[in-house]
């Protein structure tokens, strides 16, 4: 003569084989913390119906865990996914962005830009706030001045260090001009 | 309106800087400083811990004397860049 055992709900509970429609949660109490990677789970190891405790630390396996610095900049994974505060580190990202108004300051709006220096017609230092690994890296601008009376200007960086670059904006003539440019910064942070 | 800080440039002329967003503790700042007073060294990145005011106006291997001669408000300065290009700094 064995024990018989029975859940809250009055039900019988098999001593070889439980049901886990018999199991009642509803009045257990809460676990009343965030859930860690010591926390136990129970599973069915393959679905073969051998029962096996699983640290809940596994699941970051399973389900992919946030990624690394280090896995955002070798944009390979597959498995871990990118939050907000890495995505920037993924090389296909920029690095930094703004806009250089053609007054030599800043409109409103930049990303990881600290500063930027107006040292006369047609040039500018713009200062990076979180540096660049080194100087590899790339700076592409675009013109956004509605003005017609600028011709064709283009811009040069110059002087480039990981924290810096300088803006040379010339027209046609080769001659310092003043213009608005966009500008983002891709490469190793 | 937005402050701008001048600093003398390397020919003399004067610089103007723009602080994107908010510096409350001038750590933008100093770290400008550091960058646009470059002149040989490329690669060195801003240390707060060493790279002071203090030292900036000092004058750091690498990079020329720098420091601020004044600040001022943006609508403190003439708009039109002839006049801007022609600024002399007097005490």
């Amino acid at each position: 003569m064995g024990w018989t055992f029975y859940n809250s709900n009055g039900q019988r509970l098999n001593t070889s084989t439980t049901l886990i429609d018999n199991l009642d949660i509803d009045g257990a109490t809460d676990i009343g913390a965030d859930i860690v990677d010591a926390d136990l789970f129970i599973i069915d190891d393959g679905a073969g119906g051998t029962n096996r405790k699983t640290a809940a630390s596994r699941l970051k396996t399973y389900i992919g865990a946030a990624a690394t610095q280090a896995e955002m900049e070798a944009a390979s994974s597959n498995t871990v996914f990118a939050t907000p505060g890495r995505t920037q580190n993924h090389p296909g990202v920029a690095k930094a962005w703004c806009v250089r108004a053609r007054a030599g300051s800043l409109n409103s709006g930049d990303y990881n830009v600290a500063s930027i220096t107006d040292t006369g017609t047609g040039d500018s230092i713009i200062v990076i706030d979180t540096d660049f690994a080194d100087a590899n890296y790339v700076v592409i601008a675009s013109e956004m001045d509605s003005v017609d009376n600028i011709v064709d200007p283009h811009v040069t960086t110059a002087n480039i260090a990981a924290g810096q670059f300088q803006l040379e904006i010339r027209n046609t003539s080769n001659s310092a001009t003043d213009a608005a440019f966009g500008i983002a910064c891709f490469g190793d942070q | 309106m937005s402050k701008r800080y001048l600093t003398l440039a390397a020919d003399g002329g004067l610089s103007i800087t723009e602080i994107s967003g908010d510096d409350a503790d001038g750590s933008k700042l100093t770290k400008t400083l550091f960058e646009i007073s470059r002149t040989s060294d490329m690669t060195t990145h801003f240390d707060p811990a060493v790279h002071t005011r203090d030292a900036i106006a000092a004058g750091i291997s690498g990079h020329r004397a720098l420091a601020l001669i004044a600040e001022c408000e943006d609508s403190d300065l003439p708009s039109d860049r002839y006049f801007r290009n022609a600024w002399e700094w007097s005490d």
